[in-house]
């Protein structure tokens, strides 16, 4: 499209200043190009600072408690025990005890211990809700940076093309101004991950 | 106490109520009449009624919101001796005369008292003086000010002294006759009254029935307004800044230049933090007068009074009408919507919008009532509308926020947990002796509901004190390199600050304040391009006569701003100016 306005003015000036007689009809040239506050969504989308992710934060942040807090424990144990007694021989010369078994026992346990824990005061106000809304803050003033950036760009670039209309100068300033507008349309594809150029073919 | 404060300051900075702005949509509209042709110098609205003061002394009370007035303190203007007038003729000249005198007096001392008559009120005037009874003009001391200490009893402070009333304003009898030009109702010293005065401050220990001077530094010097900040009780005058702290000694903080203070307005937001007004700039100190810098990059001269809407909402009024800032005083715009008096002598804060006192006149700042047919000029949402929606949009809402009952209703919730237990033993003991074995088993159920407040037992393991941020890398006491995401469940990090658990509040307070500060930067990107935009459109007809680059740079500049408008109100601004298309 750039290079066929260029071509166009090399040609002769076919959109000649003289040939519009208003703002909008100039503007109207432009009107296949997306809209700004479409340039403002790819660049959103892009950068994933739609407000639809910070709606997605508080809810998650605002249920996260709700959910309790699992422990599930398994304990087993075997045990065996021998036990002896010392017996009194008193057909022994010697006089010593003699060791004898007593008893045997032996045993198996087992137990599975499930534990659920909910923090009540947590639902009312948590440390993840302030990291949330904190962030949110942040993401919000990255928002505003960005698509004041991509605002600025595309009326820059709409400005320099409004010009390359009306006034297209010899061939270097057409050459200057063409490179121009490609710096800006590369920013502006920068911004919105290529979405811009990809929305302009 | 440091909690205490938080919450303070957090249900401050989220009190609702007047708007985001004045500036768009309010308009000032004259009250009265009142009975004086000297402009009114001060006004008291109290239980007992309203109380307005004027150039001359006078003080006037109604009773029934404004609308009808009757003097209750006679005026002490000196009379002036006029020759005998004959004809309506030479009644209109010298009625001219004096106006023309009257004017070039005021203006000619900043604090000397405007007496902006018309020339219909300077023609009575002058046949009500050549009538017999005699015109008085104002001296400059003679303004008065008064302040009700309840619905019963006010006092006034003016050029002959301070006048008492116990009546509820009908009735005044002076109780000092130093000239007072200032009167604050202290709560710092058991309920003391402090007045300002030509010469130092006087205290008054029963209500303003005696007055006693002690001998201070402010004394010598003339007292033109004072103010309670945290603590201490601040005053300020032709001397500059004092302050008191045991309601005796007085200090004088440096700093603040060298023009008469005329206002101070401390900010209940900021510990130690106040503004200060004096005839040539604003001031800001953060550090409870320690050290002043400039508020803002405006100038703001002629400055006599400052008040507070709410939050980072401030109102200023003087010589040049009044200004309203949406950002703690660093930008000012104006709010002179059909004020036709530019110099404002007080402003008094009611639940419908401010009231103040410029020339003749009481005006109260009311919302524009729109004519149905009307249709409105520009399209789009309003300047308010933009700031609210701009204010409230999604990570900008500080409501979540509200500590103050939030956590009271955390403090008193408690653990909830249940315990469920299954476990199976089998044992077998066998006896030698008794030959015979024993076998033993079976299952076992356990279960637990359990309700616990405070502790239960987890345990603080770490805190943020054992913690120190440093280049934006963590380190532990030791000196170790610590990852945040091993920081555990105790601790927990919010924008550069890391907090336990026992800090929620302290990081709700960091995380509000942050947001205040974002919107009032808000407020100021918001209003300038609403207002370029507005401006840029009204002169649309006045640009068709320039040429096609102009009217084009014209169109791109108010298509930018409304893109503008747009990201700070997530597109509320686009959608309004195509639905208001037919």
């Amino acid at each position: 499209m750039n290079l066929l306005i260029l071509l166009l003015a090399l040609m002769g000036g076919v959109h000649a200043a003289d040939n519009y007689t208003s703002p909008d009809q100039v503007l109207a040239r432009f009107k296949e190009e997306p809209e700004v506050r479409a340039v403002q969504q790819m660049a959103l989308e892009y950068s994933q600072t739609d407000p639809r992710y910070l709606e997605g934060w508080m809810r998650a942040s605002k249920s996260a408690n709700l959910l309790p807090e699992f422990q599930v424990s398994y304990g087993y144990s075997q045990g065996y025990d021998d036990g002896s007694i010392y017996l009194t021989d008193p057909n022994n010369p010697t006089g010593d005890p003699l060791l004898q078994p007593d008893d045997t026992s032996s045993g198996v346990d087992w137990d599975v211990d499930l534990r659920a824990k909910w923090r009540l005061d947590k639902l009312v106000m948590s440390s993840e809700r302030i990291r949330v809304i904190s962030e949110a803050q942040d993401v919000v003033k990255l928002r505003d940076k960005i698509l004041e950036e991509v605002t600025r760009v595309y009326f820059d670039r709409r400005r320099l093309q409004v010009e390359m209309l009306l006034n297209p100068g010899d061939l270097k300033a057409q050459l200057k101004n063409e490179l121009r507008l490609q710096e800006l349309t590369a920013q502006l594809d920068a911004y919105t991950g290529g979405r811009f150029t990809a929305a302009l073919k | 106490m440091l909690i205490f404060g938080l919450l303070c300051s957090l249900s401050w900075a989220q009190q609702a109520g007047p708007p985001a702005s004045y500036a768009e949509g309010w308009v000032w509209t004259r009250q009265g009449p009142l009975p004086t042709v000297a402009p009114l110098t001060g006004v008291a609205i109290g239980e007992g009624g309203w109380l307005v003061g004027d150039g001359f002394g006078g003080v006037f009370l109604s009773t029934d919101g404004g609308k009808s007035w009757r003097e209750v303190l006679e005026g002490k203007a000196p009379a002036v001796e006029l020759p005998e007038l004959t004809s309506d003729e030479e009644l209109l000249e010298d009625a001219q005369l004096i106006q023309s005198d009257q004017l070039q007096s005021s203006s000619g001392s900043e604090d000397g008292v405007d007496v902006s008559a018309t020339t219909e009120t300077a023609s009575s005037l002058a046949i009500d003086r050549a009538g017999r009874a005699g015109v008085q003009r104002a001296a400059a001391d003679d303004r008065s000010v008064p302040v009700w200490l309840n619905a019963q009893e006010a006092l006034v402070a003016r050029g002959d002294g301070i006048w008492r009333s116990r009546d509820g304003g009908e009735v005044f009898q002076q109780v000092s006759d130093r000239p007072a030009s200032t009167l604050i109702f202290s709560t710092l010293f058991s309920g003391v009254v402090v007045a300002g005065t030509s010469s130092g401050v006087l205290y008054s220990f029963d209500g303003g029935k005696t007055w006693d001077d002690i001998e201070d530094a402010t004394d010598g010097g003339s007292i033109t307004t004072l103010a309670q900040v945290g603590g201490a009780l601040y005053a300020g005058g032709d001397l500059g800044l004092f302050r008191t702290r045991d309601g005796a000694t007085w200090e004088e903080l440096g700093g603040v230049g060298f023009s008469t203070v005329q206002a101070i307005l401390p900010d209940p937001g900021w510990e130690g933090g106040f503004w200060v007004a004096n005839g040539s700039s604003l001031l800001r100190t953060d550090d409870d007068g320690a050290s002043f810098y400039a508020a803002g990059r405006q100038p703001m001269t002629g400055l006599r009074g400052l008040t507070q809407v709410v939050g980072a909402h401030l109102l200023a009024w003087g010589n040049d009408g009044v200004w309203e800032s949406g950002d703690g005083g660093v930008r000012w715009f104006p709010v002179v919507r059909l004020l036709t008096e530019p110099k404002v002598q007080s402003l008094i804060m009611t639940p419908e919008g401010p009231i103040i006192t410029a020339g003749v006149s009481l005006w109260a700042l009311r919302p524009a009532t729109e004519k149905k047919d009307d249709k409105k000029q520009v399209s789009g949402l309003g300047l308010s509308e933009s700031i609210n929606v701009a204010w409230r949009r999604q990570g900008l809402d500080v409501a979540p926020l509200s500590m103050a009952r939030r956590q009271m209703a955390a403090l008193i919730s408690p653990t909830f947990s249940v315990d469920l237990k299954v476990g199976q033993s089998s044992g077998r003991t066998a006896s030698w002796f008794d030959e015979e074995t024993q076998e033993d088993g079976g299952v076992q159920w356990q279960g637990a509901a359990v309700l616990c407040w405070g502790g239960c037992g987890s345990g603080s393991v770490d805190a943020a004190g054992d913690y120190y941020d440093s280049g934006g890398q963590l380190y532990d006491a030791n000196g170790n390199v610590v990852d945040i995401d091993e920081l555990g469940d105790e601790l927990f990090v919010v924008g550069d600050q890391i907090f336990d658990q026992s800090q929620v509040v302290a990081a709700a307070a960091n995380v509000a304040q942050a947001v205040q500060d974002y919107q009032g930067d808000l407020y100021a990107l918001v209003a300038e391009a609403w207002i370029t935009r507005n401006r840029l459109i009204a002169e649309r007809p006045s640009v068709q006569n320039l040429s096609l680059e102009a009217q084009l740079g014209h169109e791109l500049k108010i298509l930018e701003l409304e893109a503008r408008l747009d990201i700070y109100t997530d597109g509320a601004f686009g959608r309004s100016i195509v639905e208001e298309q037919p």
